[in-house]
């Protein structure tokens, strides 16, 4: 049980912290959790798609590279029916869905939330149900944690990339700045790509440090958007 | 327009079935049928005036997680259910037979055998709902409140007792847990008389929820009993059904309805109330049984099922306030979970293991 429960923490504590303490205060951003659930759902499936060519598997950058594509198209669709939706609401309600300044700030978290706890929940789910029962798994690659544990932590510094890259994009997309967008891009294919090593010998030695230092990046860049959100006059 | 509270109604078809133990067979009985999923929108808040653009969106949305949130809950507890008393059930060696099905699938079965046969199945309880809300239909057209109430409350309490007792049993079975004969039974006795009271009569609110969760989580739970094909082959059938009942002129549901609006009275049956909303227990059930067998195979199904659920809900609700008429609540939900589970099961789940093994994370 303790495994399990322990590994669970891993990587639910901080959505479920931030869903409980931060989204349901404003319900609307929780309509907006659900909705990237199930965008990233949809990036997951079609993804999936490319695995039954054959030969892929042995391509492992391709195919990686290949779900990053279509999980920044669906970050983006994403976008625009958050977009779409705003604007309908203004258009026909007269009411926005979201008021104040941090408004688009509020959309991405909830957005990268849901993005983060679908990804969660399909890669992690199995492996945890996994982890419940007499025995353990641990992995040439790193011995020192076991697979389950490693496991969760790679998905909890990608809960936290998820949420930073949704920031990152929204502001890129509402600014059109090229900037963001390609630092996007290169934060989420540097943190897919790295994971690629993982089955390397001694690979946790600097996969996870890796990771940790892209999580980094993204929440300074996070950061400083939220600071130009601040010092922008309303 | 009355100046009373104008009902936007959200329906679905359903159909409750309450099961008997007889014996070491259980047999199906298709006792009630749930009425309608209802959904009451109170548009008065929307006209006043001292209240603010951001209050409108807010509560909106409030309402809409005020029906998030329970069928969550019911999708979770089934899930539990499916994992932890199933397994006990499935060792006690009870056959389940039904007295609704002419196909019961066996593994050596063809793949074109099974569908036909759950077609088949799915057909003629889809034929059964639409009987039991035809009669229900005519009952309140003619005003037999007292044969209405008294078959629900019946079929209420007798579903609280079997399906409470098993539910006990099994669950002190499962965590090794003890009870003397009189204990049992008195909690039993209790819990049954307090879900008849209030869902029926007075109680908090929240206990009437709660209450309106349980049935609709036993019934739910038990239908995922069912062969797997029948399954979902009956997800199907009554997700048409209910689009056919509800947006028909002459669907039994839409009959239903427009009676109860031009009396002004409530429609009979079990309708979970949550704020501005309500919703028949129908959804509950359905939405249960198809993640509930989603949680069989795999949990990358399972909680594909889950959000595909929560979204069909939302996008129908989106619906209600955009077209402000009549809607089923099945439908949506159960168009997306049945595509994305097969959607999963075949396509997701093998990418996703093969990411695991390889620790790769996308």
């Amino acid at each position: 049980y303790l495994a399990l429960i322990g590994n669970a923490l891993i990587v639910f504590g901080p959505i479920v912290s931030i869903f409980n303490f931060y989204l349901c205060n404003i319900p609307q951003l929780v309509i907006v959790f659900v909705a990237a659930a199930f965008f990233y759902l949809l990036s997951t499936c079609l993804t999936s798609a490319f695995y039954f060519i054959p030969g892929i598997v042995n391509l492992p950058y391709l195919l990686v590279s290949i779900g990053v594509s279509i999980q920044e198209i669906f970050r983006f669709a994403l976008f625009l029916a958050y977009l779409f939706t705003e604007r309908g609401y203004e258009r026909n309600l007269k009411v926005k869905l979201l008021y104040g300044k941090f408004a688009w700030l509020h959309a991405s978290v909830a957005a990268g939330l849901g993005f983060a706890t679908c990804h969660a929940l399909l890669l992690n789910g199995n492996v945890l149900s996994q982890s419940y029962g007499p025995g353990t798994l641990y992995l040439p690659n790193c011995p020192t944690i076991t697979y389950f544990t490693h496991h969760s932590i790679t998905t909890l510094l990608f809960v936290l990339l998820n949420i930073s890259w949704m920031i990152i994009g929204f502001q890129g997309y509402i600014k059109k700045s090229v900037l963001r967008i390609i630092s996007l891009l290169v934060l989420h294919f540097a943190a897919s790509l790295i994971t690629v090593l993982n089955n390397k010998k001694d690979s946790c030695l600097y996969v996870l440090p890796t990771l940790a230092s892209l999580v980094v990046i993204g929440a300074i860049i996070s950061t400083v958007e939220l600071i130009i959100i601040c010092n922008k006059d309303e | 327009m009355s100046n009373q509270e104008e009902e936007r109604l959200l329906n679905g078809g359903d159909s409750q079935i309450n099961s008997d133990l007889q014996d070491n067979a259980i047999k199906e009985e298709d006792s009630d049928s749930e009425a309608v999923e209802t959904i009451n929108y109170d548009p008065t808040l929307d006209s006043d005036n001292d209240e603010s653009e951001e209050g409108i969106t807010t509560r909106y949305s409030e309402n809409i997680i005020s029906l998030l949130k329970p069928v969550s809950i019911a999708m979770i507890i089934v899930i539990w259910a499916v994992h932890t008393l199933s397994p006990i059930l499935n060792s006690s060696g009870v056959p389940v037979s039904s007295a609704v099905m002419v196909y019961t699938e066996s593994e050596s079965d063809s793949g074109w055998l099974k569908l036909g046969g759950a077609l088949l199945n799915a057909l003629i309880v889809v034929a059964m709902v639409c009987v039991i809300t035809v009669i229900l239909v005519l009952l309140f057209v003619y005003n037999c409140y007292k044969i209405i109430y008294g078959w629900l409350i019946t079929s209420s309490a007798v579903l609280l007792f079997t399906m409470g007792w098993l539910w006990l049993e099994f669950t002190l079975r499962a965590y090794s847990l003890t009870i003397d004969y009189f204990s049992y039974f008195f909690l039993l006795y209790n819990f049954t008389i307090l879900g008849v009271v209030s869902i029926f009569w007075q109680a908090p609110t929240i206990f009437t929820q709660a209450y309106l969760i349980v049935v609709s989580c036993m019934t739910g739970w038990w239908l995922t009993r069912l062969p797997e094909w029948t399954t979902w082959a009956i997800l199907a059938a009554v997700a048409i059904y209910d689009v056919i009942a509800v947006l028909t002129p002459k669907g039994p549901l839409k009959l239903l309805v427009e009676t109860a609006e031009k009396r002004k009275v409530p429609i009979p049956g079990l309708i979970y109330e949550s704020k501005k909303f309500k919703l028949g227990l129908g959804d509950f059930v359905f939405y249960s049984v198809l993640v509930g067998r989603a949680s069989m195979f795999d949990s990358v199904t399972m909680f594909a099922c889950f959000v595909c659920i929560l979204t069909g809900l939302c996008l129908t609700l989106f619906c209600l306030g955009i077209f402000k008429k009549a809607l089923p609540a099945l439908p949506i939900s159960i168009a997306l979970g049945l595509i994305f589970y097969f959607v999963t099961r075949f396509g997701v789940t093998p990418y996703i293991t093969n990411n695991s093994i390889q620790q790769i994370n996308v």
